[in-house]
């Protein structure tokens, strides 16, 4: 799928939406209603019922066919020689692990309990907070709002965050007014709108924190190769890395347990401003897509990407 | 928030735990730990949360304890078979878990409502007789435990 059909496709996600009826989209898998209603539990439910809880919403969302689908057809690429029957368990675990890491971020945003952290690879987070300007890139694993008030918090460097906007304007407006204060979040809309703001973001000494891990519509992206089967990565972080000469920082942050997150920290990636820059970004982004692999291949039930990361499992 | 740096022992400080009961154990734990407690392998650095719902091993004690007991009282009052009971009982205790939460949204009357069936079913027979006195024998355990805290002052 090229990027005209992906925004052709998400448009179409957006059509679907919109031709429902107001109430009937609230209650849609994106809609606001489960956000609002994980906000009610988060501060209602009392903690030790949790884990009950959780295991409880975990089965429902298993009927979400389009969902399940794709996390079971990721896992089979992740895992080849898998069973169908086992990447269901497996899909029922990445569930229960996504309702966690969303449980403990809204309990960070409403009631600033934070969980407890671990740290591997410390040398290369200690870098990235000397050096003056980074790129962040991680993956849709554990918890990326956490994370990024950690390192506001740690480092004393402005963090901007981009990711995608919700479809449902809704939960888009239900999400920013619940959104943490001190982290800025940059919408990533359209390939261009946000590099000169970035950009400067990095010269002034800031990080700026994406998601390399999935392409949303209307983003440039470079093609990949992702557990043997085709990908397409966004190409942003490589640009703005070889515009800026800052280096790229992989990092994610996995869960590890029950309010216990990890830092994977691995060493920097850097693009060279090179003549060749078709070179110099493959070469990127295949250092991106090996510790993509290794991450991913150890903790598969915290990659929490929804969707068949590749036109080939489609 | 508090925050320890650095130091695996603290896992088991009191103030991490909820009830008496797990805040003294925790209490033994930690004064029979060694001083400098080496860090888990690929392990560089440790922050620890100071919060009194952070043990996950009192969490999920407490959640598993509390719905065994809550299927096996449903499973006790189904007119089936006890084996069939427990089974139809699961996603039935589910909801009488669930319910009470949006209702009422309060831990001390889930546990009201436990100590409550409690008080009932050790008054019968089979085998929610057991569980009920085992459950009561737990209530009572962690206020004996919350009085030793008390004079302690943990």
């Amino acid at each position: 799928m090229n990027g005209e059909q992906r925004a052709a496709s998400s448009e179409g996600e957006r059509d679907s939406s919109a031709r429902r009826s107001p109430f009937a989209a609230r209650f849609n898998v994106r809609g606001v209603f489960w956000r609002q209603f994980l906000r009610f539990a988060v501060i209602h439910v009392p903690v030790w019922i949790e884990p009950a809880v959780i295991a409880t919403w975990s089965a429902v969302f298993l009927l979400w066919g389009p969902g399940r689908r794709g996390v079971m057809r990721n896992l089979s690429a992740i895992k080849p020689g898998s069973t169908a029957i086992a990447n269901f368990f497996r899909c029922y675990r990445v569930f229960w692990n996504f309702a966690w890491t969303i449980a403990d971020n809204v309990r960070f945003k409403e009631t600033r309990t934070i969980p407890d952290w671990e740290f591997n690879g410390y040398q290369h987070l200690e870098a990235m907070q000397a050096s003056g300007g980074a790129i962040l890139l991680t993956a849709h694993m554990g918890s990326y709002d956490l994370g990024a008030h950690l390192f506001a918090e740690t480092s004393g460097h402005r963090i901007i965050m981009v990711r995608a906007p919700e479809i449902d304007p809704d939960t888009r407006a239900f999400e920013e007014k619940h959104r943490a204060q001190e982290l800025e979040v940059e919408f990533n809309v359209k390939a261009s709108d946000l590099a000169l703001d970035l950009l400067h973001a990095i010269r002034d000494g800031g990080i700026v924190a994406i998601q390399g891990d999935r392409v949303t519509a209307g983003i440039a992206e470079l093609p990949a190769a992702l557990f043997g089967k085709a990908a397409r990565l966004p190409a942003g972080p490589f640009a703005l890395a070889m515009a800026s000469r800052a280096p790229i920082h992989p990092i994610f942050i996995v869960r590890v347990g029950r309010r216990r997150y990890r830092v994977v920290s691995l060493p920097p990636i850097l693009v060279p401003h090179s003549r060749d820059r078709e070179a110099a970004f493959a070469a990127a982004v295949e250092a991106w897509t090996r510790d993509l692999e290794d991450v991913i291949r150890r903790w598969w039930y915290q990659w929490f990407t929804f969707e068949p990361y590749s036109a080939e499992l489609a | 928030m508090e925050i320890v740096r650095d130091d695996p022992n603290a896992r088991w400080l009191p103030s991490r735990h909820r009830f008496a009961l797990a805040k003294l154990v925790a209490r033994f734990v930690l004064s029979r730990t060694e001083r400098e407690a080496p860090r888990a392998p690929g392990i560089d650095r440790l922050l620890l949360a100071i919060d009194r719902d952070q043990s996950a091993l009192e969490t999920y004690s407490v959640c598993i304890w509390f719905c065994a007991t809550t299927i096996l009282y449903i499973a006790a009052v189904l007119p089936v078979p006890f084996r069939l009971a427990i089974f139809l009982a699961i996603p039935l205790a589910a909801l009488a878990i669930e319910i009470p939460i949006y209702l009422l949204g309060n831990s001390f009357v889930l546990m009201l409502l436990l100590f409550a069936a409690s008080l009932y079913f050790v008054t019968t027979s089979g085998p929610a007789f057991y569980i009920a006195l085992f459950s009561l024998t737990l209530f009572v355990t962690n206020w004996t435990a919350r009085l030793v805290n008390a004079i302690c002052g943990i």
